[in-house]
This record gives C-alpha cells, structure tokens and sequence, in this order.
C-alpha cells in the first residue's frame, strides 16, 4: 500500500506542476492555454531523448527546461494578434501538430513505439527497491522550487502587471506597459515549469509514447486551477491533490462493490468523477483559495 | 455565501477520507485467495474487448476452481480498467501489484499499454501476460517475466500476405491505423507479399478517432487494388467498411478477426449488406478446439462465436494456474519459468484443465492445447508454430474458408 501511496504521490505532483504552470498563463495572465499538453508533451520527449542519447538525467532535464521555455515563448508571440478564444485554438493547434510530428517522424522520436529506458535522476545512487521514493523527494523539491518562484512572481510587481494585462491589456497599454513582452516572459516561464513536468513525466514512466499524451492533461490542469481559484498557487496545489485523489481513490470502488462486473464499475467510475469534480464547482464555484491581492494597509 | 458551502478543509478531509476509506477496504479483501490481476480496456478505444477478457477470466477462474484451485487456494481475478491508455494503464497496474498484490497481470490489450506497464512489472518482479502484438514487448531483457498470447506482429504481417496471395490478389495496398501493433504488420507483410510475385500499390497510415476515413479510403481503393488490408480494430474498420460499401469499391477486404467479427459485433455495426465478403485472419483453431468449447460454454456463448480476445484471456488464465500448480510456488520468478513447459510439452495434448492439474498433481507429463491456438513458446515468450484460419463473412456469419502456415 505504501508504495502506492508513494507512486501516487508523484502523479499529485506532476499535476500540480502542470497546474501551477497553467495558473501563471491564465490564473494571472488570463492567456488561454489549450496546448499545455504539448509542451508538456515536448518536455517529455526532449529529456527522454536526451536521456537515451546518453546524457546523465539532469542535463536532459535542463535541456527539456531551456527547449520548453524557448517554444513555449515562441508560440505566445502569435498573441500580437490574437487573444482569448483564438489564441485557445492556435496553441491547441500547436500542441495537436506536435503530436503528429512525434508519432510520424519515426527517425528521431521512434513513433508510435515511444522511448523505452529513460534513466531516473540519481537512480545509480538509489538502493533496490525505494527508486520511488527517491523520485518522489526529487519531484517535491521540483515542486518547491517552482511554487516558491511562482508564488515570488504572484507578489512582485510583475505578478500585479499581469494582472492588470488579463484584467484590461489596452489599460496596461496605455500606461507604457509593454503586453508582448510580458506575454512572451509569461509563457516562457510558464513553459520551464511544463518542461519540468514533463520531464518528471518521462523519470517516472520510464517509457514514453504518443498515446500518453492528449487534451486530458490540458483538462486536469484546467481542473485543478479552476477548482483551486484562478490566480492562487496554494489552491492550484490543494486542487491537483483532490483531482488526483477522486482519479485514483475511484480505482477502490471495485473492491467496495463487489455485485457490480469490471465494466460496469469502468464506465460509473468516471462518470463520478465527473460528477465529484461538478460537485466542488456547486458547493465552490470560486474555487477553494482567493488569489493573492495586495492590500493597503488601514491606519 | 451559500448553506451548501464548505469550506476547503472539508472537501480535503473528504478526498483523504475517501482514499483511506477504500484503500482500506482494498488492503483487507478476502484472504486466502490467490490472486490474479486482470488488466483490461475496460473503456477507450479498447471498450468493446474489454468485457470479453473479464468474462473469459472469470470462466477460466471457475475451471480451475472447480478442480480445487491451485496450491489449494482459490483463485481470483482482481479487474482493472486501463481506459486503453498507458497512463491510466500504469496507474491501474500499480493498484494490482501493490495494493492488491497479485502474481500475475493478464490480459493487457493495447501494446502500448503493454510497453508502458512492463518496466513497473519487471521491477516489482510480477508476470506480465499480454494480448498486445507489438514485437517490442517481447524484446531486451524480460526476466522471463512477459509471456505474449498472441501473434506477434511480424508473423501477423506474412500470415495475411500469404492469404491474400493464395485468394488470387495480384496487387494489394495497406490502410493502416496508427499503433505499435498495428505498424509492426506493415513491413513484413510488404516483403513477404513481394517475395510471393505480388506488389503493393499504397501504404497509407491513418489516426484513431478520425471523423471521417473518406480521404484515406479514396486514396487506396481509387486504384482498384485486388485486395486491401486494413490494419485496425473494430471501430476503425466498421467505418471504414462502411465508407468503401458506400462508394461502391470492389477490392477484397482483409483484417483481422477482432476487428472483424468478435461475438458478431462487426457486422451489427455495419449490417449484413456492407459486412459480405469481408475476409479476416486468426490464428486457429480458434473455432473448433476443445478448449475453446470450454471456454465458449464457460462463457455462455453459442457454438461457432469468435471471440479472440476473450479466449486469449482464458488461456492466460489457464496456463497462469498450471503453471503455478507446476511450481509449486505463487512468486513469479518461480512460476513464470514453467509457463512455457505447460504450452510446450512433452506429453499427450490436454485441453481440459482440470485433467492437466491431474496429471501436474500426479508427476505426469502432458502440454496444454489452447482455446486460441495449439500454441507453443519461443524461449523470449513469443507463441510460435501457429496454423492462421481464413474466414470469410458470409450472410452476416463467418466461416473457415483455408487455412495457412
């Protein structure tokens, strides 16, 4: 039980990187982000590939970092002209392309088949046996690293920026702001935050293929920035944990409710958490956190 | 603020509550059993195989519990759902091997559910029995831990080419879906087809879930190929089937039995009209052996269903217990070196399984025949000297119509 315990861990924290990511990009920045799944797709396979080409775990993890952020800054410029719905579209757009790209060009990233033997950070160092642990600690010290710097940006006058630019972008405009840069140092960030996820991604499977990645992880994202409360990264954590644990806790119903066949539970079991997921929206429809806001103080 | 609020300690203290409630539940479930985990696509585009892998577990499960169980414990099968994805797949698999702790998982559909689950296996030291044809399942290092109940996809490839040959094609195309299993036709169906005289116009691949088939199906069946080989299962090929039926196209169409009959489903999905005609392959004697008997009554089937993925499951199921019994042992490091002694022999054939473990209880020498297949295993885990059955769908049934090597 513990090692799933610890296993499942992991995903919680995978997810709430992801989420964190997304809350930056639309929480603060009010930037639609459909194709988060693609970079995080793209991180998983910079740092798989790396990984099997040879270079020790941390440098692919690095490399994924710095290739994520670079696309993912790239891609926000098309927000020159678009915004909102539309910029929704094109990066979901992107991400779908991307997908394609992996499962046909079979000379870099082998296709359909996916990357098998992606090596774990420190996994020489491990003992037999708790290379889960291990990884769960290296996940929750990414996870620490990538709240405390996002929760940083949320309370700097960059965090107020954004803001105001989701709020109103011609205000923000109109006092000399420069939205486009802010956009593409947005999504940028944004983007080494996926490129860490989807490394973690490619650490824990240990095998990555196309299938693995679809418009579901933009979905849990979505879910666990919305039921925490757009703009707040505590919430965005306490969401992932929830989303995750309605996910895997449903697994248990089949032990609970033994009359009921296998398919029968398949088909009920998603259908609550679906069910669960509106449920928190009904009884929170803010979400579980407020975003931060600075507040003057009264004398 | 509403009366229906609560506050989010509460909605936290529920999902943990909720997680430690069943867990709870998991980790205290009935003792003295033996269990077997069951990882099917319960839903996804693996959902229409799913329940026939449940029912065949179970059918093999009461067989062997019939005869008194193995190691005299009962057995069990402990049913997952992989939603035909690897992730979700990895995640379900983590349930069986450590909450539930099962020796073995079986029925695993999708290869790349199959590729992702077995370093968690390998790790964990849990045998991994697989309905997935991808050749890469099989490949590197496995412990001797993963054991394929099925074809592989390369002897797949060259079985339809030489039924395509022997039905009179001159020239054939591909249209195939985009998997690990699917691809891994492709190539050798090629080369086997042009080493018989034949040529192969197109290869066109296509994605699942595509809403619509037309460009692809005009493209290959627009050059009037003799045949055509559709390498998909039974959602993309009922479309399909449908499209060409539609479009009046007259190439001979070829797949495999679970995409093109599997208890019948294939022709309800695209009527009698369009499903004439329609020829698929399997390995055989799916139809007609004995264990497939048990299997089909087991089931509650009627004579002459086709049900491969059902039946592959059944035989996991089987030989997984043999096996066992045979080892004398539930850890898998034991019990997996004798899998390929129960398919292989030496001895007289048995189909029925309380008879092998009989003759296991008794010292006596014997090879188990399969429902699937008179299947035997490659030292890596490959089932190899397999005979394919021709069928052919005939007024909305399907019948042998050849048989090749």
């Amino acid at each position: 039980m513990i090692s799933y315990l610890i296993a499942t861990s992991a995903l919680v924290i995978i997810a709430a990187i992801a989420g964190l990511a997304l809350n930056l990009q639309w929480g603060l920045g009010g930037l639609v982000n459909f194709g988060l799944f693609g970079f995080y797709m793209l991180g998983a396979y910079v740092c798989g590939l790396f990984s099997v080409w040879g270079a020790p775990p941390l440098v692919a993890m690095a490399g994924a970092i710095v290739l994520v952020a670079l696309a993912s800054a790239a891609t926000s410029l098309i927000s020159i002209r678009l915004s909102e719905d539309y910029l929704a579209i094109v990066t979901l757009g992107f991400a779908e392309c991307l997908k394609l790209f992996i499962s046909y060009e079979e000379w870099l990233t082998r296709g359909t088949l996916g990357i098998p033997g992606i090596v774990r950070p420190f996994a020489a160092y491990v003992p037999q046996g708790y290379g889960d642990a291990a990884f769960l600690g290296f996940a929750v010290l990414c996870l620490v690293v990538v709240f405390a710097v996002f929760e940083r940006v949320a309370r700097s006058p960059f965090g107020r920026l954004l803001r105001a630019s989701r709020e109103d972008p011609a205000v923000a405009d109109t006092l000399g702001k420069n939205v486009l840069v802010l956009r593409l140092k947005t999504f940028a960030l944004g983007g080494a935050a996926l490129g860490i996820a989807g490394s973690l991604h490619a650490f824990y499977y240990t095998y990555i293929d196309p299938t693995q990645f679809g418009t579901i992880i933009t979905a849990y994202a979505f879910m666990a920035v919305v039921i925490g409360g757009r703009g707040s990264n505590v919430g965005v954590l306490i969401a992932s944990f929830t989303v995750i644990a309605l996910l895997e806790g449903s697994r248990f119903l089949i032990d609970v409710f033994p009359v009921l066949d296998g398919s029968q539970l398949a088909a009920l079991r998603l259908f609550l958490v679906g069910a669960g997921l509106v449920a928190i929206l009904i009884f929170k429809p803010d979400g579980l956190v407020r975003e931060y806001r600075l507040r003057a103080t009264r004398s | 603020m509403s009366v229906l609020s609560l506050t989010r300690r509460q909605i936290l203290a529920g999902a943990a509550l909720s997680v430690a409630a069943l867990s709870a539940g998991g980790a205290f479930a009935a003792d003295g059993t033996l269990k077997i985990g069951l990882l099917a696509p319960l839903t996804g585009t693996g959902g229409p195989y799913g329940k026939e892998e449940e029912q065949g577990a179970k059918a093999a499960a009461e067989l062997i519990n019939a005869a008194g169980g193995v190691l005299g414990r009962k057995i069990e099968i402990v049913v997952a759902d992989d939603e035909s994805t690897p992730t979700a797949g990895v995640a379900a698999a983590r349930k069986l091997i450590d909450v539930d702790q099962v020796a073995a998982i079986t029925g695993v559909w999708s290869s790349a559910v199959a590729l992702a689950v077995r370093p968690v296996a390998l790790e964990k030291g849990t045998a991994l029995l697989v309905n997935g044809s991808a050749d890469e399942i099989t490949q590197g290092d496995t412990k001797g831990l993963v054991w394929r109940f099925q074809t592989t996809g390369k002897a797949w490839g060259s079985a339809f080419a030489r039924t395509v040959k022997k039905d009179g094609a001159r020239t054939a195309s591909l249209l195939v879906l985009q998997t690990p299993f699917t691809l891994s036709t492709v190539q050798p169906f090629i080369d086997q087809f042009k080493a018989d005289g034949g040529e192969v116009l197109d290869v066109i691949y296509f994605n699942p879930n595509q809403p619509s088939y037309r460009t692809e199906v005009e493209k290959v069946f627009g050059r009037n190929p003799d045949a055509v080989f559709v390498a998909s299962y039974i959602p993309e090929f009922s479309a399909i089937v449908k499209e060409v039926y539609r479009s009046g196209y007259a190439s001979k169409l070829y797949t495999f039995s679970h995409a093109a009959d599997s208890q019948g489903k294939f022709v309800q999905n695209v009527g009698k009209a369009a499903a004439e005609g329609v020829n698929h392959v399997q390995a055989v004697p799916v139809g007609n052996s004995e264990a497939y008997k048990l299997y089909l009554k087991g089931t509650g089937q009627p004579a002459g269903t086709i049900v491969p993925f059902g039946a592959a499951v059944f035989d996991q199921i089987i030989v997984l217990a043999l096996a066992i019994e045979k080892a004398k042992s539930d850890k898998a490091v034991d019990f997996a070196r004798q899998i390929a002694s129960i398919a292989n022999g030496p001895g007289p054939v048995v189909a029925d399984p309380a008879e092998a473990l009989k003759l296991i209880r008794a010292g006596q020498p014997f090879r188990y025949s399969g429902a699937t297949a008179d299947f035997k295993f490659t030292a890596t885990g490959d089932q190899t000297d397999l005979d394919y059955g021709h069928f052919r769908v005939l007024d909305g049934t399907s019948k042998l119509v050849g048989t090749t090597k």
